[in-house]
């Protein structure tokens, strides 16, 4: 499969992104259409913990509780659509454990749409469990074989009839707890927007290949190890550890990252805990899952409503399966996305969808830096930045966190948006650092290299084929 | 020069070779779109022998044999000999032999009629004899049947395939209109034949169309589909990417706006994709016009799907009775041999995905046309004739009767409620089990293909192939009573009636459905239309 | 895009951060912290500012006028106590800690050298991210500030299997040892590592933390504590050295990351 970087906009004007529509809808599973006109509500679960010591004990887990509960729950609300997401625990490497959730899954969708006509399917998320200090591609770690493991989990899940391939890889994660932790935007740049963009490469050209062999969608990838450490660790108001100014720079610069799983071919969705979708939405035209305001059973973020804006799937990021007062946990937040896409869903009937995104979007857009980054004028903005150098892995990567930083301020200087001291000073010092850089990509390399090469733990150019 | 003609003589058309036979060079290829009788099937065939007798369907199949072999562009008062292959219905109709021990099974059945069975073991005769347009004393070789009921093109099969040589347990298909399988558990072969339609053809399919420029041979799977359709070299191209479930259709390779039609193995493959995308629930399609539409207007609409699912329902019942019978599980059985031109183009893959094909098997090998091969070695080397029956007389083969077989009929019955009214494979194992009959498992991992030939008639010769379209046989005659109301005519699916400004019905026999159709007859107002009086014109 | 004309954002949303931020600048605040010694002074402003590339040379000059001890803890640890102070006071953030840090160590590591005998750590620390567990930044940022509080940390890495980490423990004989998971099938581990321990009869608090890790679960089991955040982790480090067992950690635990 060739890889095709994106250097052009699917959308025109950033007034066209919008919830439900996609440029390029998909198709998958029991008759889903993802991006076609409509939002669908992606529910996401963990079995409880001691489950997954025996393999029997975790399909009846994940197919007989946890997804029936779920498609159950369609029925008797009439939600029509659901997109059930499946995250592999890390036991989940083994076939043993993982085939028959999957395959019971696929089995269980398959009943309820012969029986009901609902629309499902599933994604599936391989765990990637990689690890720097040993090695991220095949061959180099001994210890566990942890880059064979996944491409394994990527054959068990499609031949065993999953709907929707996805990952949340790990490449350039070593850079991004280094620079996480330091508050060293460029050994994120470096690590994320150059390492981590070379990895997803190299890892999805494989994914799309092993998906499509099996008849199954390659949807897409997120930068979790990176840019949500980051959000996470920035935390809320009151948290200090990161800054936000700080969080909303690597997040843009993650997208010029994320891309690259579509780059190599896959079609999308891609994954609900990648902030950045909105940017990378409006690059490719590919339909994207996003979560915020339904997802505080798994995590709380500053930007809960405006990150539905343009999503075309909407989840609840993770909920542990449990009882709760209105049924088991997973029918609970279930319900909870769902009608939340029912809403988004009438708006679009209504044709008011534009009105509704636009409140969604104010709502948090003065909340933080990093919400008023993904605010969708804004994210097509920091898209544009990233197509205009987009056959460049660096230089596109740099142009979105520059972007990121003119457009944060700018937010504050119109007063648009208020900033702390600490973080107006934290987001200047990247501007000096980010301005700084070279133009050749070469130049940039040779210099992270040598600046890298013993301050970041686990730096290995093996693992990125370099 | 000396020349000699292979023929193989399908239940949907026949093929055949000119062969310089000093050298043993292919000079020509001519095939015919259709077989010339009424009707689609081996069935329909044999009724209309019955109502009509032997004579004339021998007659029939002779004129356009005639034909077919004028159109190889050799001087035929040099043929020195001719060879064929093919089923023991065919074979006997090409030779003009009595039939009747093949149209009734059972030895009361044949006691009762007086039905002698026929011999039909390797031999020499003369071409002349049975009508040929060759000189006299051109030989005509005709292999030997295995046994009465599995006949030549049962034996090519296994023979030219490599079958016969497998130490493990194995099955041999030769997808046609009538499919010839054999199943080998050690020493001992089973062997049935399936009466699948003409489906597999392309034929029944409302655009189904013969394997030639603008027909969609394949379906790719690259997260939507990319129809593939035939350029002039008869070669897949990219033509537009579809995507069933999105229900769009956007010009894709350079064959975008050239599609006429489909083939036998796009429809498997469209079948497979409307599996794939749960497209097909309780019998239905269910996209929003109940259509799938490929590129160019061409579509399949569900009753395309259940025409094909009952053919393919029929080959998997056929292979399950097989099993069956072997006593052996479908796990036990992991190599398959395909044959025919369906078998040949067809995705192995799709084909296993959809049924074609045991779901256990993940060694499957693609020959071409064994038939006309397995006819063309005779050609060139005539003492083979004995060879081959030695081979037939060692062969310890035990024939399964479908018709009449309590397994076959249980799981055709579960296959035709799976196609028709859209039963679930879940119910369908489970109607088995009740019935003391294996699980039919799903397919699982990836077969490994080896196609070992390019086409299905791998070599063309220097002049190339001929398609001859217009057969041009009719039946005629006049009804006693005729008013000339036409009614026949209007009523007749496949426009193959007219009747004349003085009442004389004329019939083109290759477009007739034959016995399985019969609307002419029964559509009469005036109760005076007797289809078997018509006559050869 | 509507027009927000008119609207009251404050209506929307509150931004405590710039509400209560602290307007004091690190100089200004350091003054009141450092110490007053000019010699130690100058070391603990390398800290304070984080400069790793000139504390080699800054703690050498100090070498030549004070003794190493003195240097490491008035200068050194004296410096860091300061960035903890400004920590506490959202002055300083993560990055800051994590970078000060890396200079102590870099000057710890320099005046140790000519400590006669070496210098005594506070203790020996096993830290660890559960099996099957292969998120570690939390116990990564957790080990710098547990050594930069004078402890010897033995950090296992991630993904650690439960017997090795029991072996571990056996052969080093720590204060105590942590556990970090970030996954609910993974933080199984602690009680399963905790009873072996046990069993054993090692008495030791066994910390339980990371984001899938609450204080109830911690507390579910016996030697099990809990630390919510890598600051905390120091803190209760110092009542364990006091000789806290896991009970009393447990029962003052509130008092304990409050400062107290």
């Amino acid at each position: 499969m060739a890889v095709t970087r994106y250097t052009k906009m699917a959308y025109d004007s950033a007034d066209d992104l919008v919830f439900g529509y996609s440029k390029s809808p998909v198709s998958y599973g029991f008759g889903l259409k993802i991006g076609a006109g409509y939002v669908i509500p992606e529910i996401n679960y963990a079995p409880r913990p001691g489950t997954e010591k025996d393999p029997e004990r975790l399909r009846k887990e994940y197919v007989d509780y946890i997804s029936k509960d779920i498609l159950e729950r369609a029925i008797t609300v009439g939600f029509p659509n659901v997109q059930l997401e499946t995250e592999w625990v890390s036991q989940m490497n083994q076939a043993k454990l993982s085939a028959p959730v999957v395959a019971g899954q696929q089995e269980i969708c398959e009943k309820y749409h012969e029986e009901y006509g609902l629309n499902c399917g599933t994604r599936q998320t391989i765990p990637d469990q990689r690890e720097a200090d040993h090695g991220l591609r095949p061959g180099m770690d001994s210890a566990h074989s942890y880059p064979e493991k996944l491409f394994e989990c990527a054959d068990i899940a499609c031949e065993n009839g999953c709907n929707n391939l996805s990952i949340e890889s790990v490449g350039g994660k070593e850079f991004a707890d280094y620079a996480v932790t330091n508050g060293d935007i460029v050994a994120f740049l470096f690590g994320v927007g150059y390492l981590g963009s070379i990895d997803m490469t190299w890892l999805w050209e494989q994914l799309v290949d092993i998906a499509k062999k099996n008849h199954c969608v390659a949807g897409g990838d997120t930068n979790c190890s990176g840019a949500n450490v980051s959000m996470f660790m920035a935390g809320g108001m009151m948290d200090q550890d990161v800054q936000r100014t700080f969080s909303a720079v690597t997040r843009a610069i993650s997208a010029a990252r994320t891309l690259c799983a579509w780059e190599a071919g896959a079609v999308g969705p891609d994954k609900d805990c990648g902030y950045e979708g909105p940017i990378v939405k409006a690059i490719a035209g590919k339909p994207t899952a996003q979560e915020g305001k339904n997802c505080q059973c798994a995590h709380c973020d500053l930007q809960g409503n405006l990150i539905a804006q343009c999503c075309d799937l909407w989840s609840n990021e993770s909920v542990e399966y449990h009882p709760e007062f209105g049924g088991t946990s997973v029918q609970c937040w279930f319900g909870s996305i769902g009608y939340e896409a029912s809403l988004m869903n009438t708006a679009i009937q209504l044709k008011q969808e534009k009105t509704l995104r636009d409140m969604y979007m104010y709502s948090d857009r003065y909340r933080g830096p990093e919400a008023y980054i993904l605010a969708y004028d804004h994210a097509y903005e920091i898209g544009k930045a990233i197509a205009e150098y987009g056959d460049n892995l660096y230089l596109r990567s740099k142009a979105a966190g520059m972007k990121a930083v003119e457009i944060l301020l700018k937010g504050y200087e119109s007063k648009e948006l208020g900033l702390t001291t600490k973080q107006l000073e934290t987001l200047q010092d990247i501007n000096k650092k980010l301005s700084a850089l070279p133009d050749e990509e070469d130049k940039f390399v040779e210099w992270a290299i040598k600046e890298y090469k013993d301050t970041v733990p686990n730096f290995n150019m093996k693992n990125y084929g370099l | 020069m000396s020349y000699g003609i292979s023929l193989d003589i399908g239940t949907s058309g026949t093929r055949g070779h000119a062969v310089d036979l000093s050298d043993g060079r292919i000079i020509s290829t001519s095939v015919t779109e259709c077989h010339p009788l009424p009707g689609a099937n081996i069935m329909d065939h044999l009724t209309f022998c019955i109502n009509n007798g032997v004579d004339t369907a021998h007659r029939i199949l002779m004129d356009t044999v005639n034909k077919l072999i004028a159109t190889f562009g050799i001087d035929l008062k040099e043929v020195e000999r001719v060879s064929i292959c093919g089923n023991p219905i065919q074979l006997s109709l090409f030779q003009g032999i009595p039939v009747d021990d093949l149209a009734f099974a059972g030895e009361n059945a044949h006691k009762a009629r007086g039905i002698v069975d026929q011999k039909r073991d390797a031999g020499v005769f003369n071409a002349a004899d049975v009508g040929l347009n060759v000189r006299d004393n051109c030989e005509l070789l005709v292999p030997p049947a295995i046994r009465h009921e599995i006949g030549a093109d049962a034996l090519a099969m296994m023979y030219k395939s490599g079958f016969l040589e497998q130490k493990e347990n194995c099955l041999v298909t030769d997808y046609g209109t009538n499919a010839e399988m054999a199943l080998k558990i050690g020493d001992e072969i089973y062997t049935g034949s399936a009466a699948a339609g003409p489906a597999m053809e392309g034929q029944s399919i409302k655009y189904g169309m013969l394997a030639g420029p603008g027909a969609i041979s394949d379906l790719e799977y690259d997260f939507q589909y990319i129809c593939k359709v035939l350029d002039d070299d008869i070669l897949p191209q990219n033509g537009d990417r579809v995507d069933f479930g999105l229900e769009t259709v956007v010009p894709e390779g350079p064959m975008s706006g050239k599609a006429k039609g489909i083939t036998g193995t796009g429809v498997i493959a469209a079948v497979a994709a409307a599996m794939d995308s749960h497209l097909w629930r309780k019998g239905k399609l269910m996209t929003s016009d109940g259509l799938l539409h490929l590129q160019d207007g061409v579509y399949i609409d569900s009753h395309d799907i259940s025409e094909a699912l009952k053919a393919i329902g029929a080959m998997r019942a056929g292979h399950f009775t097989l099993l069956e019978h072997a006593g052996i599980k479908f796990d036990e059985l992991d190599i398959m041999y395909m044959a025919g031109a369906s078998g040949t183009y067809v995705d192995a893959v799709k084909a296993r995905e959809v049924g074609l094909l045991p779901p256990s098997c993940s060694t499957i090998y693609q020959y071409g046309n064994t038939s006309l091969a397995m006819a063309t070695d005779i050609l060139k080397d005539p003492e083979l004739l004995d060879e081959l029956q030695d081979i037939a007389n060692g062969i310890r083969a035990n024939h399964i009767m479908f018709a009449g077989d309590k397994i076959f009929e249980q799981i055709y019955t579960q296959e035709l409620a799976v196609c028709d009214e859209g039963m679930s494979m879940e119910m369908y194992n489970r109607n088995n089990a009740l019935a003391g009959i294996q699980e039919l498992p799903r397919p699982k991992g990836h077969p490994t293909v080896h196609r070992m030939v390019k086409r299905d008639i791998p070599d063309l010769g220097e002049k190339g192939l001929h398609i001859l379209h217009d057969i041009g046989t009719e039946l005629r005659g006049y009804m006693d009573g005729c008013i000339g109301c036409k009614k026949c005519e209007q009523e007749c699916p496949e426009h193959a009636l007219t009747v004349k400004d003085d009442n004389e019905i004329v019939v083109k026999t290759k477009n007739c459905l034959g016995t399985a159709c019969y609307r002419c007859q029964f559509s009469c107002p005036k109760k005076v239309y007797k289809y078997d009086s018509l006559r050869l014109a | 895009m509507l027009s927000k004309e008119g609207a009251d954002f404050t209506k929307i949303l509150r931004r405590y951060d710039i509400e209560t931020q602290v307007s004091m600048t690190p100089e200004e605040m350091a003054k009141k912290l450092l110490p007053t010694d000019e010699v130690f002074k100058k070391v603990a402003e390398e800290v304070l500012y984080m400069r790793f590339k000139t504390v080699g040379p800054v703690v050498m000059e100090a070498l030549k006028q004070r003794n190493p001890l003195d240097v490491i803890n008035n200068g050194l640890v004296a410096g860091m106590e300061c960035v903890a102070k400004l920590y506490a006071e959202h002055v300083y953030y993560l990055p800051e800690i994590m970078m000060a840090a890396k200079t102590m160590e870099i000057g710890i590591a320099i005046a140790e050298k000519q400590v006669p005998g070496g210098r005594e750590s506070k203790g020996t620390v096993v830290m660890h991210a559960a099996e099957g567990d292969p998120h570690d930044i939390g116990k990564n940022i957790a080990a710098v500030m547990v050594r930069s509080s004078g402890y010897t940390v033995v950090d296992m890495g991630r993904d650690v299997p439960i017997v090795d980490f029991i072996a571990k423990v056996e052969e080093v004989k720590p204060l105590f040892a942590s556990g970090t998971a970030l996954m609910t099938t993974t933080m199984s581990a602690f009680p399963a590592e905790a009873k072996i321990l046990k069993e054993k009869g090692i008495e030791i608090p066994l910390m339980g933390c990371g984001g899938a890790v609450n204080r109830e679960y911690a507390n579910s089991y016996d030697l099990g504590i809990y630390s919510e955040k890598a600051p905390q982790t120091p803190l209760i480090a110092e009542k364990i050295r006091q000789g806290y067992t896991w009970k009393q950690v447990r029962d003052e635990w509130d008092a304990i990351v409050g400062g107290q």
